[in-house]
């Protein structure tokens, strides 16, 4: 009889956690999605369902697309193709948007994110993260400026309207938070270019990465930016008023779309896998630091103001720079063995050592590159083995071990995987030799 | 053999004598054009950083007036607003310019809005495309493994604003093929004007680094340190031997090469000297 282990393997150190990441290897576990009016359907939930949605998850409240093609017609890799290829739209309505309006705008803004909202420009985006008071990520949000006094915070999936009414709620600031009926879409993809130049004209090809537009589309109201969640060149339409226009404007590009190959897909995460953007739930959550990750760079090291998680971010990294990190495991890239990993990961899988067969890590978000003709993920390895070039092993399912039972060889890389179209800043710092947005 | 080498020697010959040559705006070089390049040449003009445009601008009206085809670089970078790029395109229609070159620059800060070359290119079609042939830029070194990268999609991005594309310096035969089958792969159809380095004489070229402080060209190799040590290198390049490995590349009509540019690093006389060896059949 074999040593017993507890399912969750404790031998992955997770004592720097309060909830210990459940890392039982329970498996796809068939159940029936259930569709009820506790989970928002957005405005354009029907058109993704008539365009061929055949599953969802739930984010922000709100049912999310997450495959159209199904797996017995190529599934997943089929939409990535069009998207590294030709152009697809997206129904992501579930990045819910979150107005902070009014003559404290800049101010409380600036007090909540980790980067300087001073030297943001209106009209402009910016990828930033918003901490708890131990530094903790809460979420990593698109952040719009319209204006002077109005921005827009694009969510991933964490409740950041209660954080932000929550922080207010003494009326510190002369602020309105609250969400707006803006459900975007994005259009991503190599001739995205040519489809927005259709939708808004030559403007398409002047706005800059992370800048905005505003105007209309088939009529209806929108702000437009050039950012996306994949690597690929893309926008985001954001449609004001979206419950009463989302199908003129889904109607719109798809018109405007069947000359340029366009698919409505899911979010392709292979894709963003492979440009080394983070899923908020996936690769972390509120008991990550930024410096655990590829995020190091959110923490200013000359930020006046002062903002929430300041002092905490800042004892971390001068403990990580002492050499006492307060951390047990580092996000990593890691290229892997194995069949091609085409469907998302229903379980944490675990990594052990490259030549015992304790588990000591986990995997946050695999998928096979048909580019790099290898499978790539992130993962949380223990510090000590957090270093490129890192032999490791993967225990992946038998579906896509090479051997069924046996672990697959893993090997510590840099991310990104693959170069984004527009690199983002910490790429341009990286570039420049520097470690922190200025 | 023979068949082989009668149909590149023809290709290159062609090609040659129709080459452009890349000068960078210093003191002297325009004497130095006027002696040492033939009339019927076509010269393209960098733009640098440190200088700014004017250099450029006054380059070209000089060597215009003396009767070449000249090609500015518009950096956009160096641009500052919309009624600025109007003056130069006055200015340079005034002379007969026909054909600009629009890549983003250095600049940093950039002189204006224009912090890449595809709004530029997009404002130059608002003013009536002033110019029958645009060029942008391509940058064969980048990722030669990976398929959809950034420099592809560039050039995707402002194909319908520009009529062909210049390839960035490259000593690397097989790279530059894979390139250019990438690129029509993606289907981006526009000619193709390969970027080679002429015959390069390393103390003249460490002189003229030092001098021009930062250029297109030179910033590249700087960007290369590997390549400048071969260039310098005594037999380290030779284009001749490169074009004769691309010589696949030049004759095959899909790959849509339509020309040469050299880079000359302003070395002209030997740069014409080893062209004119080139179109008599010889070697080095």
């Amino acid at each position: 009889m074999g040593q017993h282990v507890h399912p969750n393997y404790p031998t992955v150190d997770q004592s720097d956690r309060s909830v210990p990441i459940n890392l039982r290897q329970s498996g796809p576990t068939p159940v029936e999605f259930l569709i009820s009016t506790r989970i928002r359907k957005s405005p354009y939930w029907h058109l993704s369902v008539e365009a061929g949605c055949w599953r969802a998850e739930v984010y922000n409240r709100v049912y999310h697309p997450r495959g159209y093609v199904r797996k017995e017609d190529g599934g997943a890799m089929v939409e990535y193709d069009s998207l590294v290829n030709h152009v697809t739209m997206w129904d992501v309505a579930v990045e819910r948007q979150i107005r902070v309006q009014g003559p404290d705008a800049e101010a409380f803004v600036d007090f909540v994110i980790t980067r300087d909202a001073t030297k943001i420009p209106p009209m402009r985006a910016r990828y930033v993260i918003l901490c708890n008071d131990k530094g903790g990520i809460l979420n990593d949000p698109v952040l719009l400026r319209l204006s002077d006094d109005e921005f827009w915070f694009s969510l991933s999936d964490s409740d950041l309207m209660l954080w932000l009414q929550g922080v207010n709620v003494g009326k510190r600031f002369d602020v309105s938070i609250g969400e707006i009926d803006v459900c975007p879409v994005q259009i991503q993809g190599p001739k995205s270019i040519d489809l927005m130049t259709d939708l808004i004209g030559p403007d398409a090809a002047t706005i800059p990465s992370y800048g905005l537009w505003s105007g209309t589309v088939a009529g209806c109201e929108v702000i437009v930016s050039q950012t996306g969640f994949t690597g690929e060149k893309g926008y985001e339409i954001y449609l004001r008023d979206a419950t009463l226009h989302a199908e003129t404007l889904w109607n719109a590009v798809l018109d405007a779309g069947k000359r340029h190959e366009l698919a409505v897909i899911a979010p392709a995460h292979h894709r963003r896998v492979a440009a080394g953007i983070l899923s908020w739930g996936q690769d972390m959550d509120a008991e990550t630091l930024p410096f655990q990750t590829n995020l190091a760079y959110q923490v200013p090291r000359t930020k006046a103001g002062d903002y929430i998680g300041k002092g905490a971010l800042e004892s971390a990294r001068a403990a990580m720079e002492a050499g006492s990190p307060p951390w047990t495991h580092r996000l990593v890239g890691l290229v892997l063995g194995g069949k091609p990993i085409d469907e998302y990961a229903p379980d944490f899988w675990l990594v052990t050592g490259a030549t015992d067969d304790k588990p000591i890590g986990y995997v946050t978000s695999p998928w096979y590159s048909p580019e790099l003709e290898t499978n790539i993920a992130m993962a949380f390895v223990p510090n000590a083995l957090s270093e490129l070039g890192t032999a490791l092993r993967v225990r992946l399912p038998d579906t896509y071990a090479a051997k069924p039972g046996e672990p697959v060889d893993a090997e510590v890389v840099d991310m990104p995987f693959r170069e984004s179209v527009n690199p983002n800043t910490r790429e341009r710092l990286k570039q420049r030799g520097l470690d922190a947005a200025v | 053999m023979t068949v082989d080498r009668r149909r590149s020697g023809a290709t290159l010959v062609g090609l040659l004598r129709h080459a452009r040559y890349e000068v960078i705006p210093t003191a002297g070089v325009a004497e130095n054009v006027l002696a040492h390049v033939p009339v019927e040449l076509t010269v393209t003009v960098t733009a640098s950083p440190a200088k700014g445009l004017e250099a450029t601008l006054e380059l070209t009206e000089l060597l215009r007036a003396a009767g070449y085809r000249v090609v500015p670089h518009l950096s956009a970078r160096l641009v500052r607003d919309g009624a600025h790029l109007r003056e130069i395109v006055d200015r340079l229609r005034a002379v007969g310019v026909d054909d600009v070159f629009v890549p983003a620059g250095d600049a940093d800060p950039p002189a204006g809005r224009f912090d890449a070359a595809l709004p530029l290119l997009v404002e130059l079609a608002r003013l009536g495309e002033p110019f029958p042939s645009v060029g942008i830029p391509g940058y064969p070194e980048s990722h030669p493994r990976i398929d959809d990268d950034v420099t592809v999609q560039a050039m995707w991005d402002k194909r319908g604003y520009a009529t062909y594309i210049v390839s960035n310096l490259c000593f690397d035969a097989r790279v530059l093929a894979t390139w250019v089958a990438r690129v029509r792969r993606r289907q981006v159809t526009l000619p193709i004007h390969l970027g080679v380095a002429g015959p390069v004489e390393s103390t003249k070229l460490l002189a003229i680094a030092t001098k021009i402080g930062v250029g297109e060209s030179t910033r590249f190799l700087r960007t290369h340190p590997l390549w400048l040590t071969n260039l310098i290198r005594p037999g380290g390049y030779s284009p001749v031997r490169l074009l004769h490995r691309v010589s696949t590349l030049l004759t095959a009509p899909d790959s849509g090469v339509a020309g040469l540019h050299v880079y000359t690093f302003n070395q002209l006389a030997e740069t014409e000297r080893w062209r004119q060896r080139m179109l008599q059949g010889q070697s080095r």
